[in-house]
């Protein structure tokens, strides 16, 4: 069973997206919040395996809420949503730790796909994300050079993303299965965010 | 059964029931009486206050009475049965079946020439009508009778007329001419100097001044009122007046001196009128709601339920349960509020109390949609209706219309698109009237050298000044799109959210049918539509988004969209430091619809598996390619193609670009656009 938390401040769609999910037996929502403040609170205490957040929240944005939270429970996987396919946003939320995103006007098997697809270590990446993540990754290829990079393999998939290889072509082209894709696409988005941790804690120390 | 029979059937009867009701006569005293005419008079006054408390009762005794009038003859007696049958009925709103009892004993009145009494049930008539709505009977009605009553110049008579006509001129909205009529009444009250009605006057008058949202003088009214009603002692209307004046203050949104006024209400009630007391505490927590303060408004609501419990005032503690539950729902506990609805339902029901019932079946619609269930929040809303008799959406079509709103922004696209034309065209004329100024400048220089020297730098600076307002209206038109873009943004979008959702909801049900399902489908893919269809706009309507970055961004992620689920693959070689270079808005958006159109097209026809999408440039410069493998169009056949080619072509020109098609059959379709960015 995976016990999914949402946080959702408009009532209406918080109630849709639980009425939604209880057509899946394998998915319970034990808890939801209208905003970030309280989810932050409650996070010492909370007992979850993923959480949508919801990107626009009075307050605190979703994607300061994963920061703030993400490093000290780094099991728990966030699914982004919003309402606009905002690039810009989806980007920054998966450097914040988010490993998901999803339109909130989904079908509920999107939705269940993306909460089980994180559950299960996988991560999905669309072709201008993976596009951004290319750009990130060259312009600090200058500075890296303790951290951890990427491997050649995930530079293959990255780049075969980027060009609009859909997963099935990446994994027949590189002998691999759907499944193995899914996981290297959540490694690097790992690597992603452990850059932008770097990034921001070289804002406060810098390097000399 | 003769009538002799009945009479004693109806004697026995009576003797039978015998209430103890401590009355002037009792009833067994008045059918002892020997003088028949006393007798049916005593019976008639008696079944009138009987008629609150044992309905059969009064209906007995006026059958007494008319079974006894008819028996003597006593016409008068036999009007007077019937005017005051038609009374009680009235005081239990069954208006249709009071002007039949009441046209008979006008019929009577007249008959023997009684005019004041006559005129009196005429009056009664006019009441009825107006209940029912025949605004058009009770108007003719009250004004013959105010005609009649100002002949007689008795006070009390001539304002009863103006104020049944100024309360049925208010039931119809009319607030102006309801007013004039208690205007009347309060300068005759003030004349004779009956403090204590001119104070109702005074209340009356404000209240009316309230609805006409007249509020400074409605609290004028109410403080005179109160001011009079002090004078005289008369307590209970100083506490409505003051309550009055809360309700008054409330909607002026002045809410300190709304609560002043409530607790002078509570205050006066504590010592006159304990049952007032929980009406205080209503009102009171009415108002901390209104003030957004739910644990003060939840606190004096839970206080005046306490109380109208004991003294068991059933409406009352229906109101107390349905504003609790309404504060409860919108908070988000629909289990609560659903518990504290249905106690305010049992108790609305019971005592018959309409408008209540109303909003209590609204607010139950409301929780039904809550939990999806809309079969049950349609039939709700159908009781409501029927109570009501007013016509009302569902929910659907109340979302539905907030869709409106993006036609709201293409009208407003229009005026941006508007008033960049204006703009185009001052840049027009500065650039005329400046070839203009160089020519006199010309001829003066030939004439005064220091003449031309003056004139020019004049010229100078108002170009310079020309320049400056057509910044400021760059800005304005820049601010303004940025403003439309983010007013949109979030509210449109959450609400195709909603509806997207709700749709997705009935997909889910088994309760719905398939045919009902493939409407759900389609609503819920026009709802996508409709947001892709606004981040279009609003990207457009951006000025941030005019740099090359944006744009090369945005055509990425729709071409990842527009063939997600095809079987196509798309190729995308954009320049990948492409920077912050700015474009014009203009550029932006006709690459965009060329890239859309084409795209289109190479789904549509062309049958290829791969399209290759290029765009680079150098400096201002740029070439943007978009390539299929497949079928190519035929060159002399190309009609259907003919529009969408136009309209690139067109497009292209639009920003000074040239539009180059090379195809042909089986040899795929290239479009290649060559122009500058700015």
């Amino acid at each position: 069973m995976i016990q999914i938390a949402i946080v959702e401040d408009d009532k209406e769609i918080l109630q849709s997206l639980i009425n939604l999910l209880q057509g899946d037996h394998e998915i319970a929502v034990v808890r939801s919040f209208l905003d970030a403040e309280t989810f932050i609170n409650a996070f010492t205490d909370l007992n979850v395996d993923v959480v949508l957040m919801d990107i626009g929240l009075p307050g605190k944005s979703g994607i300061q809420a994963i920061a703030e939270v993400k490093p000290k429970k780094p099991g728990i996987q966030f699914v982004m949503c919003t309402v606009y396919d905002d690039e810009e946003k989806v980007f920054n939320a998966l450097c914040a730790g988010a490993t998901g995103y999803i339109l909130k006007n989904s079908s509920p098997v999107e939705i269940s796909d993306a909460i089980r697809t994180v559950f299960n270590g996988g991560s999905m990446m669309s072709a201008s994300i993976a596009r951004k993540v290319v750009e990130s990754f060259q312009n600090r290829k200058a500075q890296s050079d303790h951290i951890e990079n990427l491997s050649a393999r995930q530079w293959d998939i990255l780049n075969y993303l980027d060009q609009g290889y859909r997963y099935k072509e990446i994994a027949d082209k590189m002998n691999l299965s759907f499944e193995t894709i899914r996981t290297y696409c959540r490694n690097i988005y790992e690597v992603l965010q452990v850059h932008s941790r770097t990034d921001a804690l070289n804002k406060v120390f810098p390097k000399k | 059964m003769n009538l002799r029979t009945g009479t004693i059937f109806l004697f026995l009867m009576l003797s039978a029931i015998m209430p103890a009701h401590a009355q002037q006569k009792s009833v067994d005293e008045i059918l002892k009486m020997n003088d028949d005419t006393i007798k049916v008079n005593e019976l008639v006054d008696a079944a009138i206050k009987f008629s609150e408390s044992d309905l059969s009762l009064a209906d007995s005794l006026i059958d007494i009475a008319v079974v006894l009038s008819d028996k003597i003859n006593y016409d008068f007696g036999l009007a007077r049965a019937y005017n005051n049958r038609g009374i009680y009925l009235q005081k239990r709103m069954e208006h249709s079946t009071a002007l039949v009892w009441l046209e008979k004993a006008a019929d009577i009145f007249q008959r023997l020439g009684n005019e004041k009494k006559w005129y009196g049930v005429l009056h009664g008539l006019g009441n009825s009508h107006y209940r029912l709505g025949d605004y058009k009977k009770s108007d003719s009605l009250f004004n013959r009778v105010l005609i009649y009553s100002e002949q007689t110049r008795d006070t009390a008579y001539i304002t009863a007329t103006l104020h049944s006509l100024s309360k049925s001129y208010e039931d119809r909205g009319m607030f102006a001419e309801a007013l004039q009529y208690v205007l009347r009444s309060a300068s005759l009250r003030e004349q004779s100097g009956n403090k204590k009605m001119l104070s109702t006057d005074y209340g009356t008058i404000a209240i009316l001044m309230r609805q006409q949202k007249r509020y400074d003088e409605s609290i004028r009214y109410h403080k005179l009122g109160i001011k009079l009603a002090e004078e005289t002692g008369f307590r209970k209307q100083e506490e409505g007046l003051y309550k009055n004046l809360g309700v008054t203050y409330k909607e002026k949104g002045d809410y300190k001196n709304a609560m002043k006024s409530y607790r002078k209400s509570l205050e006066i009630n504590s010592s006159i009128s304990p049952q007032g007391v929980a009406g205080s505490y209503q009102n009171i927590s009415t108002l901390f709601n209104s003030m957004k303060l739910p644990d003060s408004a939840f606190y004096y609501a839970r206080k005046s339920l306490q109380l109208s419990t004991v003294q068991n005032d059933e409406r009352l503690m229906a109101v107390n349960y349905y504003n609790m539950a309404e504060w409860t729902t919108k908070a988000g506990d629909l289990v609560r509020g659903q518990q504290l609805l249905d106690s305010a339902n049992v108790l609305a029901s019971k005592t018959n109390y309409k408008a209540l019932l109303i909003s209590i079946k609204e607010l139950q619609a409301e929780i039904h949609s809550g939990k999806n269930n809309f079969k049950d929040a349609y039939s709700e809303l159908q009781k409501s209706i029927e109570i009501k008799d007013s016509i009302y959406g569902l929910e659907t079509a109340k979302q539905l219309n907030e869709l409106m709103t993006k036609y709201e922004t293409q009208k407003k696209e229009n005026e941006i698109t508007k008033l960049n034309a204006d703009k185009l065209l001052d840049t027009e004329k500065i650039a005329r009237q400046r070839t203009l100024n160089y020519s006199l400048v010309v001829i003066a220089a030939l004439l005064m050298i220091s003449g031309f020297l003056i004139f020019r730098n004049v010229q100078k600076k108002r170009i310079v000044e020309k320049q400056v307002a057509l910044l400021e209206r760059q800005n304005a038109i820049e601010s303004m799109r940025s403003k439309i873009a983010s007013d949109v943004h979030d509210d449109v979008g959450a609400s195709l959210t909603r509806l997207g959702l709700n749709a997705q909801q009935l997909l889910a049900s088994t309760a719905v049918p398939e045919k009902e399902k493939r409407l759900a489908e389609k609503i819920s893919f026009q709802s996508k539509e409709v947001i892709t269809g606004m981040r279009e706009i609003i990207w457009a309507s951006n000025p941030a988004n005019d740099n090359l970055k944006s744009m090369l961004g945005f055509m990425r992620q729709y071409i990842d969209r527009f063939f997600d689920g095809t079987n196509i693959r798309a190729v995308v070689s954009f320049p990948h430091d492409a920077g912050e270079i700015s474009l014009h808005p203009e550029v932006r958006r006709n690459l965009f619809l060329i890239l859309k159109e084409s795209l289109n097209n190479a789904v549509k026809y062309s049958g290829s598996d791969k399209i290759d999408i290029d765009f680079s440039n150098e400096n201002e410069n740029f070439n943007f390619d978009i390539k299929d493998y497949g079928k190519g169009i035929d060159t002399q056949n190309k009609d259907e193609f003919s529009n969408g080619l136009r309209n690139m072509q067109s497009r292209a020109e639009q920003i000074k670009s040239l539009f180059k098609l090379t195809t042909a059959p089986g040899k795929g379709v290239h479009i290649a656009i060559e122009g500058k960015l700015y």
